[in-house]
């Protein structure tokens, strides 16, 4: 399965990195450190749960740090250019493991539960593939079996409802 | 003056010099998978979360295998010819050294349609999609019209 090579015209490349598990750690002032497996293999369980607050994941030897309840603001702006940068380069894919390898995409599962909201919104906007995402982050998958894309849309949605990330 | 996708044109140069038709607006619900089995409701991929539709028993969507299964299951089986033959219906696999990347069915009046990722559909020529991005067409697929007629237009 790919990962995104900008350098071959904005498409995914190398199927082997997606084969590894990746792991997420809490940052020291949270008060735990131990490792949470998260794969990101599609066509294996990617549900892991994720810390409520910072925390850091480190993908290969990429590392993201965001989610401190302040830092809200800044999220959402990055959360924003991160979305139309995914959009823009993953649009004419047809592979979903291509779209979910992206870099933006890994970077947005990376900011974790605090960019619940934020997802839950923009499937909620412009409809898209953010199901991966919301399982990896979430742990659970609310819809039910042998759904479209739109009732896969609408079983989020009104998890998200249920659960206050959307109003 | 014909609507053109730019980003497309972009990823595949040959659209700009061979003629194509956009058909659709974007939609990320269906892929190209998806379109040429005439499905626009459900993306087609093998992930392990509900939302996404593989055929049961088909090998990876990552593997042309897997698409060559999937495309069995729906009556087609390989062939060389690409030319239009009115009692079949046919379907080009297109693929890259990653493994496959598009999807395209031929219709009635022989020119070829697909739904660009989650993007747009397109009518266009069968080698106006293929080079860097979508690779080339790798498997030539086909199945007989049933009773005389086409399943898909």
């Amino acid at each position: 399965m790919p990962v995104h090579n900008p350098s071959k015209s904005g498409r995914a490349k190398g199927h082997r990195q997606s084969q590894k598990s990746y792991k997420v750690r809490r940052r020291k002032f949270v008060g735990r450190t131990e490792p949470i497996a998260f794969n990101l293999d599609p066509r294996k369980s990617v549900a892991a749960p994720l810390p409520r607050d910072g925390f850091v994941l480190t993908m290969g030897r990429i590392s993201y740090t965001y989610a401190k309840s302040g830092e809200q603001e800044s999220l959402q702006g990055e959360f924003r250019k991160q979305v139309e940068q995914w959009k823009e380069d993953t649009e004419h894919y047809s592979s979903l493991s291509k779209m979910i390898m992206h870099p933006s995409y890994r970077r947005i599962m990376g900011m974790g539960p605090a960019a619940l909201p934020l997802i839950l919104r923009e499937l909620k906007e412009r409809p898209d593939h953010w199901f991966v995402a919301l399982n990896a982050i979430t742990g659970i998958d609310p819809v039910p079996d042998r759904s479209t894309f739109d009732e896969a849309a609408r079983a989020w949605l009104s998890w998200g409802v249920q659960k206050g990330y959307l109003h | 003056m014909a609507e053109r996708d730019f980003g497309l044109e972009q990823l595949c140069p040959k659209l700009r010099t061979m003629p194509y038709t956009l058909t659709s607006p974007k939609d990320p619900r269906y892929n190209c998978v998806a379109f040429a089995v005439g499905d626009v409701k459900q993306f087609w991929y093998d992930v392990n979360i509900n939302g996404y539709y593989w055929p049961p028993g088909a090998r990876s969507a990552d593997t042309i295998e897997g698409w060559v299964d999937t495309f069995e299951i729906h009556g087609y089986r390989q062939t060389n010819d690409r030319s239009l033959e009115v009692e079949y219906e046919k379907i080009a696999i297109y693929a890259s050294e990653d493994g496959p990347e598009h999807v395209a069915r031929q219709k009635a009046s022989g020119k070829w349609i697909s739904k660009a990722g989650k993007g747009r559909d397109l009518e266009h020529e069968l080698e106006a999609l293929e080079g860097d991005f979508y690779g080339r067409v790798v498997k030539i697929m086909k199945r007989k019209c049933q009773g005389g007629r086409r399943v898909l237009e």
